[in-house]
């Protein structure tokens, strides 16, 4: 039967493939009918018989009037249908989806009988072409007539009586009709419907209201979510747990069944039941309480547990519990992921008088928690992290725990190491695998800066955890915790009285982002906290100062200009805060020539523009074009056809029906504006190229955490100018003057083993209170397709001046850019005047920008010689969310060691950067940066550049257009997403996991005479160890020749290739195999861990001899066998030598060897043992993507696509 | 008294604690900036955190032609509503009120029956029978059923018990201040209580019967949407005497 079924389903699929739109609607049409037909021969009973009523509709009214005309404007429309015949192809295509899913979804666990009755009714109910009404109001559509629709052949308006029920639908069991019962809520209706064991086994429900909107809400104790209560008519989808039914499919479902009237749910089954009204629980369910531990991350109050706050939180937190108060910065970048910063100043301890007078200690520090697993019925979710990474170690710590929730309660177990686990009340479980890991060497603080892997997880070990109970009283959340921490080792030789290693709190959740907490800690101590959260994704500020934008109205076929173009010009300036250059009428198209400027919200700055536009232009008008430059350069041409934008800002327009109003383009080297001459003197206007202007503001620096003070400051006044000598050419400057600050603290100069290109910043800010920070010269070029350049020169920065110039590749929307920059710089003088001193460096760098598409995320690399001479990379990895707030970190490693660069060890900070149109009320280009530096020192140091190229031409950002003020705005009319296709976007590590499976089972199926065969050649190629070490030991050159250090790069270059590839630079193909070179090398990396762990094979340069094994300790990490160089070579060459035919690949990975062998850092066979391994991961890997051959089919929102892979 | 004390230093340090962070913040942020923004950014900041805009609602020129609602929410500035139409209905003229937001408020002989596009809207209010009119209401009261859908949350059919009485005096509660006291005391007054036990009670109605421009109507009218979310409704301009 549902073969049957998905002929049909299919036949009206391909029917779409070759008709024109009506031709497709027509073939849906009789689809449905022959579907209809036979759900009535299979099942045999009539159709629904539905209550509901729906006169016909007059082409071109709109719904509301219909609304009062045949209801009354007073009528309960709260089942109102508003229908078009068109919108049925869309829901045709969610329902095939789900019914395809749920025959062939190998991940769904419900029997071919059950399988196949949901397919079967889902079938058979109709496909009613419904969509969304934003408030079905006929009086409040009148006012909204963007949320009105005007009704058209084709549509239909259907009203039902209010349904006193709600129908619950789980995998396996009939539609449940239970009373609607004002009130209740999910759980109550699944208690009532499917008892309280079939209730158990619901973790998440979805919930279809009867105004055809969808929600899905946690319904489990481990999952409760506030919720909304399932209205009148609303049907609940409640698979339980182990059905396996994947989200999306629950999702695409359940917003399937948001088009049905409820009669038709329940008469399309004849084993519908009806049941009482269910009983109230008494208590709605709440979400989980999340609150920061005294630490800031997401905890109890000494100790963290394995929750996670949403992605885009922020937190500050304080707290103080003598000798210790605490300010953490906290954010959560990813779902997965917590990081942040800390102070910790130690009250009774002194940075020492030498340094820091009598200012108490401080101490910073880095924090990072990973989320392993996320919770599900039976398991916790799980957690690892460590604090104080990387800092001076004081606190250093790291920990797993587990965190399991039951409704209000949240019980957490960990296993603590360093601070977390002085009370050392169990085993070092590792102590098992090495000895070494029950002793913590003490805190290698050298520099700070770095990683101290040698001491993690070692050393005491102490089990901590606790419950978190929210309590009735809903700001009140309480906490009981086993501290891991016995303060009998606290550093700076500070330990605590501790007589309780229980420690109690509570937190008062004031307002949604301000909680204050309390507790009783050690026994002995009180604890007080503040932390501010909030979501950095969700900031935003009504523009109540802005002036109200034009209204929307019809165009009246006589418009003339409203106004003179002039006062056009100055409207679209107030309103959208350009420069315009233009504007011409010119018959059909009005053309606007702008200079945008640095807003990141120009989605909202084109509507405005556009706006007055309407209202201005004349009726003849059809089309404008805005011509977007920034700084004399084309950006974007964006095209908008006027009817289209004012038919979608005058009626809801169903989604399968909307053409786009609104086209951008690249902007063109030569753009296609109206020349003059063929225009009407009164049909154009040209404004004046802007030339001097001024501005001014407050300016604010500081330094936290200096051995001078925590805090060092100045205010002042800073003024902005600039003049342009034509758009593309301009000098700005910039004049601080300091007013207020307290830098007479401010001694210390940081020391320097490099040159001092940056640690000289006491100099620079207290030598004058009047300074001239910029005064640069600028002139930027356009050279077509993408190419960018820009030169300029004077004083660059507070600190440098010079010339320069920097060239950039950036496509339109393209997910990769690349530029160079290169400048000759000298140091200016300590009154940041006209004078300079002696030091001059020339500094540049390559940096490659990749959108990498993945969770809005963004890396930057450069590399190239940085102010000290020194030479190296930086990364930027950044994520930037919809409002356009960026959260990101970065790292500089250059060839300056540890010592060199001092404490540190290597520059690093973390930023968050804000456009102004975010926080204020006022619509206000610009985007400030908050940067947090935990030491300015000279190794590392780029030249801070007033404009890049890749800030100037962010137009050409595939984003660009969607950065907008979060939007608060209650749900529309014909919303486009309410009834099309959920497709899940597969992670960046999605396909590790299933890939992992098959890769086992392909080791397991390698043939004992392969194993036999590799294991021999590995053998006899030690015969050749020594001789060859011999070759090496006697290379006049000792492994730095040429030859070497070239081998030694292949891999990186191979690597850096792959990756280029996997940009889409080399197209799909190379895309895909890139893919797979990638995670062949991953796997290599692992497994050549492994081995070496287990095998601990000396270097040739150790002078042990080659047969010299020690494994099984970490020691065995550092390992020679097998060398990591050839494996990952091999890795990432065998895909690509496998799939495009390049044998030579092999050569050049072989030729990786030879640096290894000649620096005596592996045996020749440690090579060989390395080719084997990564040739087998690169090839194993290889056949998988080659495996997935045949033809795949899969549906879109708007196609059916086939893929057919073949050999 | 304590417990008071300690919320209004509590909310008054809210309030300082985001005035100071938004100054930080955009001192930050604005020495920060790549490009300075315009300078006026700390006057609009200041300006609509120091003194959020007064409302010109209660001066505002009005047209003759028009009938307005001066609506009055506590802590927000009073917003001006228009009567856009006169729904005949069986149980009363619908009067559908219109705010510049294109908000919509219906009233029904002075009780609000329906709202749409505020923060909490009813949806749409049933009543068992039609309460007695405001002149014929008898002196011991009366009592009616309510039935009414709230958004958001699709809490439908929320179902109450409802008593109504008159007052003899002013109701023991702030009024909106346009209303001037001689106004309030020639009212006549009504107080109406969801009665039976629910979590979250409702705080009572009140009603002021009058008359207005000539005619007998329900002049003012304190009505909550929820506990914390109540409107104070007033026929405006109250007297002729008003532009």
């Amino acid at each position: 039967v549902p073969l049957g079924f998905l002929l049909l389903e299919v036949a009206a699929l391909a029917g779409f493939a070759k008709s024109t739109v009506r031709g497709r609607l027509n073939a849906i049409a009789g689809a449905t009918a022959i579907i209809l037909v036979c759900s009535t021969a299979f099942y045999g009973h009539a159709a629904a018989q539905n209550m509901a009523f729906s006169p016909p509709i007059v082409p071109g009214e709109r719904l509301s009037d219909w609304l009062v005309r045949n209801a009354g404007s007073n009528a309960d429309t709260s089942t109102l249908h508003w229908r078009v015949s068109a919108e049925r192809a869309s829901q045709q295509r969610l329902r095939s989806a789900v019914v395809q899913s749920l025959q062939h979804d190998t991940n769904i666990t419900l029997s071919v009988e059950e399988r196949s009755n949901l397919a079967t009714w889902l079938l058979a109910l109709p496909l009613t072409g419904r969509l969304t009404v934003a408030i079905a109001d006929p009086r409040w559509l009148q006012s909204a007539p963007n949320q009105d629709p005007i009704l058209q052949e084709g549509h239909s308006v259907v009203l039902a009586p209010r349904s006193a029920t709600v129908t619950v639908i789980s995998d396996g069991a009939p539609p449940c009709i239970a009373r609607h019962i004002s009130g209740a809520l999910i759980g109550d209706y699944l208690r009532a419907c499917l008892g309280t064991s079939g209730d158990a086994q619901v973790d998440r429900a979805w919930v279809s209201q009867s105004d055809g909107r969808t929600a899905s809400y946690g319904v489990a104790p481990w999952t409760f979510e506030a919720q909304a209560q399932p209205g009148l008519g609303s049907v609940i989808w409640a698979p339980r747990r182990n059905s396996g039914i994947p989200f999306n499919v629950s999702d695409n479902l359940s917003r399937f069944l948001a088009t049905q009237l409820p009669g038709d749910i329940a008469s399309t089954s004849a084993r519908s039941q009806l049941v009482p009204g269910p009983t109230l629980a008494g208590t709605a369910p709440r979400p989980a309480q999340l609150t920061a531990s005294d630490w800031g991350e997401i905890g109890l109050l000494q100790t963290p547990t394995a929750r996670m706050a949403a992605a885009g939180d922020v937190r500050f937190q304080l707290s103080q519990v003598a000798p210790y108060t605490r300010g953490t910065v906290m954010f959560q970048p990813l779902d997965w992921l917590e990081a942040g910063f800390r102070y910790t100043d130690i009250s009774n301890r002194l940075y020492g008088a030498d340094i820091a007078g009598d200012q108490t200690f401080k101490d910073k520090s880095i924090d990072l928690k990973l989320r392993l697993r996320q919770e599900s019925q039976y398991w916790p979710q799980i957690a690892l992290g460590v604090r104080d990474l990387g800092g001076t170690g004081l606190f250093s710590a790291e920990y797993v725990v587990a965190s399991k929730r039951w409704g209000n309660w949240d019980a957490s177990l960990g296993l603590g190491w360093g601070y977390l686990g002085v009370r050392g009340n169990v085993n070092n479980p590792f102590g098992r695998l090495d000895q070494g890991f029950n002793s913590r060497p003490a805190a290698d603080v050298g520099n700070g800066g770095t990683v101290n892997l040698e001491a993690m997880f070692r050393g005491p070990t102490a089990v901590f955890g606790g419950l978190q109970w929210h309590s009735p009283y809903d700001p009140w959340v309480f906490k009981l915790e086993l501290d891991g921490n016995d303060y009998q080792r606290e550093p700076l030789n500070n330990n605590q009285q501790a007589t309780s290693p229980i420690n109690v709190g509570a937190v008062f959740r004031y307002s949604p982002n301000i909680d204050f907490s309390i507790g009783f800690e050690r026994g002995t101590r009180l604890m007080l906290g503040l932390t501010l959260h909030g979501g950095l994704n969700q900031v935003m500020s009504p523009k109540l100062l802005d002036p109200a934008l034009p209204l929307v109205r019809p165009v009246d076929p006589d418009q003339n200009p409203r106004h003179a173009l002039g006062e056009t010009a100055q409207a679209i300036e107030l309103y959208t805060g350009w420069s315009v250059r233009g504007i011409t009428h010119d018959q059909i198209t009005t053309t606007l020539v702008a200079e945008t400027g640095t807003a990141l919200h120009l989605q909202a700055r084109v509507e405005r523009a556009i706006r007055v536009l309407h209202r201005d232009a004349p009726a003849t008008s059809n089309r404008f074009v805005l011509l977007l430059r920034e700084r004399g350069l084309p950006m974007s041409q964006i095209t908008v056809e006027r009817q289209e934008w004012l038919a979608q800002h005058m009626s809801a327009e169903p989604p399968a029906l909307r053409l786009p109003a609104i086209e951008a383009l690249a902007g063109a080297a030569i753009q296609t504006e109206p020349a003059v001459s063929d225009v009407a003197p009164q049909n154009y206007w040209r404004g004046k190229q802007a030339g001097f202007s001024l501005g001014w503001g407050p300016s604010y620096t500081q330094s936290l955490g200096g051995p001078d003070g925590f805090l060092l400051y100045q205010l002042g006044l800073e003024a902005t100018a600039e003049y342009r000598f034509s758009d593309r050419t301009w000098l700005s400057g910039t004049l601080n003057q300091r007013l207020l600050d307290n830098y007479k603290n401010f001694n210390y100069t940081g020391p320097s083993e490099l040159p001092r290109v940056r640690t000289f910043i006491r100099e620079y800010l207290t030598t004058s209170a009047s300074t001239l920070p910029l005064l640069q010269l600028t002139h930027v070029a356009e050279m077509g397709n993408g190419h960018y350049f820009s030169a300029y020169g004077g004083m660059l920065e507070s600190m440098f001046g010079g010339v320069g110039a920097e060239w950039l590749y950036r496509p339109w929307r393209g997910p990769l850019a690349f530029g160079v920059d290169v400048n000759h710089v000298r140091q200016r003088d300590f009154a940041q005047n006209f004078a300079f001193r002696d030091y001059t460096a020339t500094t540049g760098h390559a940096t490659a920008y990749w959108d990498t598409g993945w969770n809005d995320v963004q890396i930057n690399l450069s590399v190239g010689r940085y102010l000290a001479g020194d030479v190296g990379g930086t990364v930027d990895v950044k994520r930037v969310f919809s409002n356009g707030i960026a959260l990101g970190a970065w790292a500089t490693k250059t060839n300056v060691s540890a010592e060199q660069f001092g404490e540190g060890s290597f520059d690093k900070g973390i930023y968050v950067s804000i456009p102004f149109d975010v926080m204020l009320p006022r619509s206000t280009a610009g985007i400030g940066t908050i940067a947090w530096n935990p030491l300015t020192r000279d190794g590392g140091a780029r030249l801070n550049r007033a404009f890049t190229l890749y800030d100037l031409t962010r137009q050409r950002d595939s984003r660009a257009l969607q950065w907008r003020e979060t939007d608060l705005q209650a749900n529309g009319s014909a919303e486009a997403r309410s009834y099309v296709l959920n497709e899940p976007r597969p992670g960046l590590f999605d396909g590790l996991g299933g890939t992992t499976r098959t890769l086992g089972r392909q080791i397991a199926d390698i043939p004992g005479s392969t194993w036999l065969w590799a294991g021999g050649a590995i053998l006899a190629s030690t015969l050749l160890d020594k001789s060859i070490d011999q070759w090496a030991q006697n290379s006049p050159e000792a492994g730095t020749s040429t030859l070497a250090n070239t081998s030694n790069g292949l891999p990186l270059a191979l690597a850096l290739g792959a990756g280029l590839m996997y940009t889409g630079i080399g197209g799909e193909a190379a895309q895909s195999t890139a893919e797979t070179a990638i995670k062949a090398a991953g796997y290599t990396l692992g497994a050549n861990l492994m081995t070496r762990f287990v095998v601990g094979r000396s270097r040739p340069y150790q002078e042990q001899g080659n047969g010299d094994f020690n494994g099984l300790n970490t020691t065995a990490l550092g390992s020679g066998f097998a060398s990591n160089h050839v494996a990952v070579a091999f890795a990432l060459a065998t895909p690509f030598a496998r799939q495009h035919d390049m044998p030579w690949l092999y050569a050049v990975a072989g030729a990786s060897a030879i640096g290894r062998i000649e620096q005596r850092d592996h045996w020749l066979s440690d090579t060989v043992a390395g080719a084997f391994m990564g040739y087998a991961f690169g090839a194993m890997l290889s056949e998988q993507q080659r495996g997935d051959k045949g033809m795949r089919l899969s549906v879109t929102p708007n196609s059916v696509v086939a893929n057919w892979t073949f050999k | 008294l304590l417990f008071l004390v300690r919320f209004s230093v509590l909310i008054f340090f809210e309030r300082l604690l985001r005035i100071c962070s938004l100054m930080l913040l955009s001192v930050g942020l604005y020495g920060c900036a790549a490009t300075s923004p315009a300078a006026d950014v700390f006057s609009t900041l200041i300006s609509n955190q120091l003194s959020p805009s007064q409302s010109s609602a209660m001066t505002a020129p009005l047209n003759s032609k028009f009938r307005y609602l001066l609506v009055d929410v506590e802590g927000r500035a009073p917003a001006l509503l228009v009567l856009g139409y006169l729904d005949p209905h069986p149980g009363g003229t619908v009067e559908v009120w219109y705010s510049a937001n294109r908000e919509v408020l219906k009233t029904q002989n002075g009780r609000i029956i329906a709202t749409a596009g505020l923060e909490l809207d009813w949806r749409a209010v049933r009543f068992s029978e039609t309460p007695p009119p405001w002149s014929e209401l008898p002196s011991k009261g009366a009592v009616f059923e309510r039935w009414r859908d709230e958004m958001p949350g699709y809490r439908d059919n929320i179902h109450e018990q409802m008593a109504i009485q008159p007052w003899p005096v002013e109701p023991p509660v702030s009024l909106s201040a346009a209303l001037p006291v001689n106004d309030a005391k020639n009212l006549r007054w009504f107080r109406e209580v969801a009665l039976g036990g629910s979590a979250n009670p409702l705080p009572p109605a009140w009603y002021g019967w009058g008359s207005h421009q000539g005619q007998d109507t329900l002049v003012y009218s304190q009505q909550c949407l929820s506990a914390s979310f109540c409107l104070r409704l007033l026929r405006w301009p109250v007297s002729q005497s008003q532009p």
